[in-house]
């Protein structure tokens, strides 16, 4: 099929329009961050600094407690998408192939949790925490993030698991395979690419999480990175440039990621969409 | 009689053993604060280490936290029995914090401490209530109208403005060429419920309660307040109704606006924000209306509050509280953010460890002007005197803020505006 000029220039035209609004704002922030605040809150911005500074990145590390908020975010994170990717890998099996009692009844309801305005859960979930001690812990946190990460990764997988065909299934079973030594043998392999998109999923939740973080820590020393950066922008006055140093390189571990796991991201969300 | 004289032998070895362990036990202390900019916080930390190095016995440690979130955190955290020994809380915050029965009475400390460095009245006065003091006021933070000499000078105006009227008239002149005439928040945030509770005080619109706590905000001062408040957004930036702390600041040090309300922060910021000299900042009073004003600002003034119930505690807290307002420590403790951090006691304003920070010395005159506008200074829930308990769901939700995005954002007219904000607040505090 040959494409028309018109045709080919009007897609460069909304593809450059599509980067732009992508990379642009991006660009913004990275650029922004290696200039001086005076260049900053130019009335016209500059494309590029004129000035290339390092100080924002200097003060950063020197000043705040931002080494520590990014490894403890860090710590999340990872945590929230190892306990995620175990518990809704083989909850998985257990409602998709296995059809253990209730499996289709939870298959629908799994996804309740996300009717319920965060805000609203704050509470509750605070109370909860506090009872059992794991307020101002990352421990607890995690838990937060795993409970509702999980729902959705769970959906997610339904069109990976179903697109498994379940001859091999029955074919591992005759020969004498249990339903665990099948998980492993037959499903785990084949679900790379949805083990794929759940893990980035969970990671980047946990990256982002924010609400239920600034209610459950009170300690500075236990801060995750989006309290950190909260906590550069300040009461009276906004200190641009290291905000926006701050801002460049919490991205950076998602977008890491990303690059190494985001091919498998877009197949899943679509494999997801189109068999749930 | 031998098991006697046994227990009593072993009981005094234990006794020589643990009574060292005793003596080097230490009162830990949690305190906290929400200015979380790195300049504030290594201020604050220079100040314990001081602190705790001077006293062996006490170890006090500083816990971050954000103004943002301080309302739901702060009272979650004492229920669960996570929250601080001491948090440094504005009047609004304090009438939540009391709610949870934490905040204990400092009333003989505040007298104790009046008696050796002479509170200010508007400082001391909106932690007083029910006979008590409630909170010991560390600092103080009142606004000015600050603008840029040079584009004054480009406009040919000759002196800054003394009334409204004056600012809307030297607005207007100031307004071309991509600059604003001046830059207000509209947003529905604080920073709009402090600047515009300025002209509030200034049109005598300051009570949002009588005496006996109803609601009086619907009056025809009030209404001026924010005539005058939308009537100057007209020559400010268009994205006002976004700005809140940050962005109007940013807009007058990059040029783009020429006058601004605001808090001495800008004595800290202005250099290395606007790369102008400094005799390029101007300062003078908030501006008052022609007629039937008076001279006012938004003032609000920050206390340790003492929220432990361990009598060990509280004498730590005391201890460290007196040391902050010793002299040669109660200038760096206001210095953390020079301007911005105002002393609270009549002693305070001739520290010369205050006085001495360059930032102060390069605009002496702001600086004495800062200290005389605290003098008619006042907050909301907090005027005359009273101490307002339903001011919390007032600021917590922005009421005062949302009056003006009433007018500007929806068009409502000034006394509409005023007589549907004052149905907001008699819902909010039912």
């Amino acid at each position: 099929m040959t494409i028309s000029p018109l045709n080919a220039l009007l897609r460069w035209v909304v593809w450059a329009a599509l980067v732009f609004l992508v990379v642009g704002p991006i660009y913004w922030v990275v650029s922004a961050s290696f200039k001086e605040t005076a260049e900053i809150i130019r009335p016209v911005p500059t494309l590029w600094p004129h000035r290339v500074v390092f100080e924002n990145y200097a003060y950063l590390f020197t000043s705040t407690k931002y080494p520590r908020y990014l490894l403890n975010s860090l710590i999340v994170a990872a945590a929230t998408m190892m306990v995620t990717t175990a518990i809704t890998t083989i909850a998985g099996y257990a409602i998709y192939r296995l059809r253990v009692w209730g499996a289709d009844w939870m298959s629908r309801a799994i996804l309740l949790i996300y009717l319920a305005p965060t805000t609203l859960l704050l509470v509750p979930i605070y109370s909860l925490l506090a009872a059992v001690g794991l307020v101002n812990t990352l421990a607890g946190l995690v838990i937060v993030n795993v409970a509702f990460a999980s729902p959705f990764c769970v959906w997610l997988l339904r069109g990976f698991y179903e697109a498994i065909p379940i001859s091999l299934h029955e074919a591992a079973e005759v020969d004498g395979a249990g339903p665990m030594t099948i998980f492993w043998r037959i499903y785990l392999p084949l679900l790379a690419p949805g083990i794929g998109t759940i893990v980035l999923y969970a990671f980047i939740y946990s990256w982002t999480e924010f609400a239920f973080a600034s209610q459950l820590i009170v300690t500075d020393g236990l801060k995750t990175l989006p309290m950190g950066l909260g906590a550069l922008v300040g009461s009276y006055y906004i200190n641009w440039g290291l905000l926006m140093a701050g801002a460049s390189l919490a991205t950076l571990p998602a977008v890491l990621l990303f690059a190494i796991v985001g091919r498998y991201f877009v197949r899943g969300l679509t494999s997801g969409a189109v068999i749930g | 009689m031998k098991k006697l004289r046994l227990a009593t032998a072993v009981a005094a070895i234990v006794f020589s053993i643990a009574t060292p362990s005793f003596a080097q036990q230490k009162t830990e202390l949690v305190f906290w604060h929400q200015e979380s900019p790195p300049n504030r916080v290594e201020a604050y930390q220079k100040l314990i280490d001081k602190f705790n190095a001077a006293n062996p016995t006490i170890e006090v440690r500083q816990e971050v936290q954000d103004w943002g979130t301080i309302f739901q955190v702060a009272p979650a955290a004492i229920g669960s029995g996570t929250g601080p020994d001491i948090l440094m809380a504005m009047p609004e915050l304090g009438t939540y914090l009391r709610a949870t029965g934490a905040v204990q009475p400092v009333s003989d400390f505040v007298k104790e401490l009046d008696g050796q460095y002479h509170f200010l009245a508007a400082a001391t006065d909106p932690y007083h209530d029910g006979g008590q003091y409630w909170g010991v006021p560390l600092w103080g933070m009142v606004q000015l109208l600050w603008y840029r000499k040079s584009a004054f000078e480009e406009a040919k105006i000759t002196k800054a403005p003394a009334t409204w009227e004056e600012v809307a008239e030297d607005a207007a002149k100031l307004t071309k060429g991509g600059r604003y005439g001046i830059t207000l928040p509209a947003s529905k945030t604080t920073a709009t419920d402090q600047t515009f509770f300025s002209f509030l005080k200034t049109y005598k619109g300051e009570n949002l309660f009588d005496a006996d706590g109803k609601i009086i905000f619907d009056n025809p001062n009030a209404v001026r307040a924010v005539t005058t408040y939308t009537d100057l957004l007209k020559y400010a930036a268009p994205d006002s109704t976004n700005y809140a702390w940050g962005e109007p600041e940013a807009a007058f040090n990059s040029g783009a606006a020429a006058m601004l309300i605001d808090k001495g922060i800008m004595l800290s910021i202005f250099l290395k924000d606007s790369g102008a000299p400094a005799e390029d900042l101007g300062c003078a009073p908030i501006p008052e209306p022609a007629e039937g004003g008076q001279p006012g600002s938004h003032y609000a003034s920050n206390a340790a509050m003492i929220l432990t119930k361990d009598p060990a505690k509280q004498e730590a807290a005391k201890t460290f509280i007196r040391f902050l307002l010793q002299p040669d420590n109660y200038g760096p403790l206001l210095n953390a953010e020079p301007g911005l951090f105002l002393p609270v006691t009549a002693d305070g304003f001739k520290l010369a460890s205050w006085l001495a920070d360059p930032a102060l010395t390069k605009w002496p005159e702001c600086t004495a002007l800062l200290a005389k506008q605290s003098e008619s200074g006042g907050l909301y829930g907090f005027t005359g005197g009273m101490y307002q308990i339903n001011i919390g769901p007032i600021a917590g939700q922005n009421i005062i803020a949302q009056v003006i995005q009433k007018v500007v954002i929806d068009h409502a007219s000034p006394k509409d505006a005023v007589a549907w904000g004052a149905d907001q607040m008699r819902a909010a505090i039912k």
